[in-house]
């Protein structure tokens, strides 16, 4: 079973902001994927309504047809593409109001574009693999992780995991191939959206290394100024 | 207010009426009693040392004088008697104790009323002396009109002042109410309804709606000067920054030189970001996100992902739990509120030192401390640490931007919790608690 490393999307992305839509359309290209852009809401929904997309990028403030309108629209005729959405907004408030009417990741600007990408490349994949939900066991090279029994073998041997790293290392097993960013591993292992002042992730994510001997990451691999990454090699 | 203002209003009016009615009952008729009773022990005086005819001679130069008094002596066995009366009055009224009243005709003519007593001698022989009240009872009757008069516009006035006061204190209470909502959901929208406008009261009410307008349009133009910040600032910063990423991909240039800019642009886009999001939650109109919050399960959170840190820097982070009633709150603020907490306690410890988390509750109080034993802050520096940008001179050379405590003080303002800074001896205690509805 082999799963394609690069996966080529067609994404959407609805932004006012010129400067960001074409840095946001630059990045995404060089990525390998396709993009489609509109700059205000009405021509984003036609699209959206009109053209198969694996995932759209949409601004919460667009000209026309506000952000949230787009969506709530687009999920009142049965679209389930999933939505990132887009807001200079930071309020938790704001991003709760954001996932309520069918958004399926928030972000908030100013954003790196390396936590964009590894965002909509999850929520693409997720999509694209729904239907598929039998998995019971994930692995990577001689690691093994089993979702039922909760286990953790590195070759013979079994690794102990506290809970909260059992789920950190299936998260980012899940998402093989994909680098997953520290805030994206907080809101997911952790449930909480928040600012963590130090970088408490490498800690736990070294600890984690430490653990399931791979002291030097060659399992858990840090991509530079991004977040984390387990390579898909089977 | 007002109920209280009447009921003692009305309490005093009763005490009064009750005064005036009872006073004029027992005081007007003492003095005819008294001269009744003088009469008496005068004629009792005579009987015994001169008898019969004695008593007579008396009472006939009595009603000579004829001072309008009634004598009449009675002896039914030696078919005696003798008086200015033919016979024993035959409808009496009693007035009190011991006194008789009884109409009788006067010299002139009038019908009047008179107060009598009777004595009975050992011989079973009666005198009766009487006097005439019918003035005085006029009086009292007067008297017990002008109480009852007195009583009626008493009622007026209680009346009267209840309507007033339950009017002036339904405004002040409007009033009262209408600032309270202001504090506590931030609107500033809000206003003071108005129905009429002739009383003083609705004169303030408009006067304090002006001040509630004039207000508003300051604090959005506080507003309006930091979003124009987040916009003329963030977006320019973001691009810079997107631009420096892209030259870092372009230009095969080594990473160790563009990657300190890029993470100085990063803490500046964070520090910005990090002022905006206090200056949203000092707007205070979050209530709407508010759920329950289990402070336990969610400390022992923080507690969990802080430990390796910890661990790393070889000291102990202990928590000492408790089971205590939800509260309520938005659970990321919160979270992100403790979890800055004991970051700095973690960064102010050295090696081998102890931070301690402990939650409790005492009467409906939550509270939750954060105790550590490094360098603790100074009694002066204890009221500016909440400034944006504050940095005590032991933590200039740490990581940070000056704003962590700024946000914890936001957030639980928001939340209307209480944050306390003390002294550990070395060390320091921030105490945070929560008061129960």
């Amino acid at each position: 079973m082999k799963e394609a490393i690069v996966l080529t999307m067609k994404i959407l992305v609805i932004e006012d902001d010129k400067n960001v839509s074409e840095y946001i359309h630059k990045g995404l290209k060089e990525a390998g994927h396709n993009v489609d852009t509109a700059d205000n809401g009405k021509d984003g929904l036609f699209l959206a309504t009109t053209e198969k997309y694996d995932a759209a990028i949409i601004d919460r403030m667009l000209p026309e047809l506000d952000g949230l309108t787009v969506i709530k629209t687009l999920r009142g005729s049965d679209n389930t593409m999933p939505v990132l959405i887009l807001s200079a907004m930071g309020d938790v408030d704001d991003r709760v109001k954001g996932l309520r009417s069918g958004g399926d990741d928030y972000l908030v600007k100013p954003f790196s574009f390396s936590e964009l990408l590894a965002r909509i490349e999850i929520l693409g994949r997720r999509n694209s693999k729904s239907g598929n939900t039998t998995q019971t066991k994930l692995s990577t090279s001689d690691l093994e992780l089993d979702l039922l029994t909760r286990k953790v073998k590195r070759g013979a041997n079994i690794i102990d995991l506290q809970s909260r790293e059992f789920n950190l290392l299936e998260y980012l097993l899940k998402n093989k191939g994909q680098v997953v960013t520290r805030t994206m591993l907080l809101e997911a292992v952790w449930d909480y959206h928040f600012d963590p002042q130090t970088n408490v992730i490498d800690v736990h994510i070294s600890r984690l290394r430490k653990k399931i001997d791979d002291a030097k990451g060659d399992i858990i691999k840090t991509v530079r100024g991004a977040g984390y990454i387990i390579e898909d090699v089977s | 207010m007002a109920a209280l203002f009447t009921v003692l209003l009305g309490v005093s009016a009763v005490l009064l009426g009750y005064f005036l009615y009872d006073f004029g009952q027992k005081n007007f008729l003492r003095e005819t009693e008294a001269a009744i009773d003088t009469e008496i022990d005068h004629i009792l005086f005579l009987s015994k040392e001169f008898n019969l005819e004695n008593i007579e001679h008396y009472v006939v130069q009595r009603i000579n004088e004829s001072d309008g008094t009634l004598y009449f002596y009675q002896d039914l066995e030696n078919q005696q008697s003798f008086g200015n009366l033919k016979e024993m009055p035959k409808k009496v009224t009693r007035i009190q104790e011991g006194i008789i009243g009884f109409y009788h005709e006067t010299n002139i003519g009038d019908i009047d009323f008179y107060a009598a007593k009777i004595h009975t001698f050992r011989d079973g022989a009666r005198l009766l002396i009487a006097r005439n009240i019918q003035e005085i009872q006029n009086t009292y009757s007067m008297l017990k009109l002008f109480s009852a008069l007195i009583m009626f516009f008493m009622l007026m006035v209680i009346l009267v002042s209840f309507f007033i006061s339950n009017f002036v204190v339904s405004r002040i209470n409007i009033i009262g109410r209408t600032a309270n909502d202001i504090m506590l959901t931030g609107d500033l929208s809000r206003r003071i309804s108005i129905d009429t406008s002739w009383d003083d009261l609705s004169n303030l009410a408009q006067i304090l709606n002006k001040l509630l307008e004039r207000i508003e349009t300051l604090i959005s133009g506080i507003r309006d000067v930091s979003d124009n910040i987040a916009h003329d600032l963030r977006t320019p910063l973001t691009r810079l920054r997107n631009n420096l990423e892209n030259l870092k991909k372009e230009v095969s240039m080594e990473a160790y030189k563009v990657d300190p800019i890029l993470e100085e642009a990063d803490h500046l886009l964070s520090t910005f970001n990090s002022l905006l999001r206090i200056t949203n939650l000092e707007k205070g109109t979050k209530e709407k996100t508010f759920t329950d919050i289990d402070l336990d399960n969610l400390l022992s959170d923080v507690i969990e992902l802080y430990d390796p840190i910890a661990e790393a820097k070889d000291i102990r982070l202990e928590y000492q739990k408790a089971h205590v009633p939800y509260i309520q709150g938005d659970r990321n603020l919160i979270f992100q509120c403790f979890a800055n907490l004991v970051d700095n306690a973690i960064k102010f410890s050295e090696k081998n030192q102890k931070v301690l988390v402990q939650l409790q509750e005492d009467q409906k109080i939550i509270t939750v401390q954060v105790h550590d034993q490094g360098v603790g802050i100074s009694k002066a520096e204890k009221q500016k640490v909440f400034d944006r940008f504050y940095r005590t001179d032991k933590s200039r050379h740490k990581n940070g931007n000056g704003l962590g405590l700024s946000l914890v003080k936001a957030i639980l303002d928001l939340h209307a919790a209480n944050i306390e800074l003390l002294d550990n001896n070395p060390g320091l205690i921030v105490s945070v608690s929560f008061t129960l509805k």
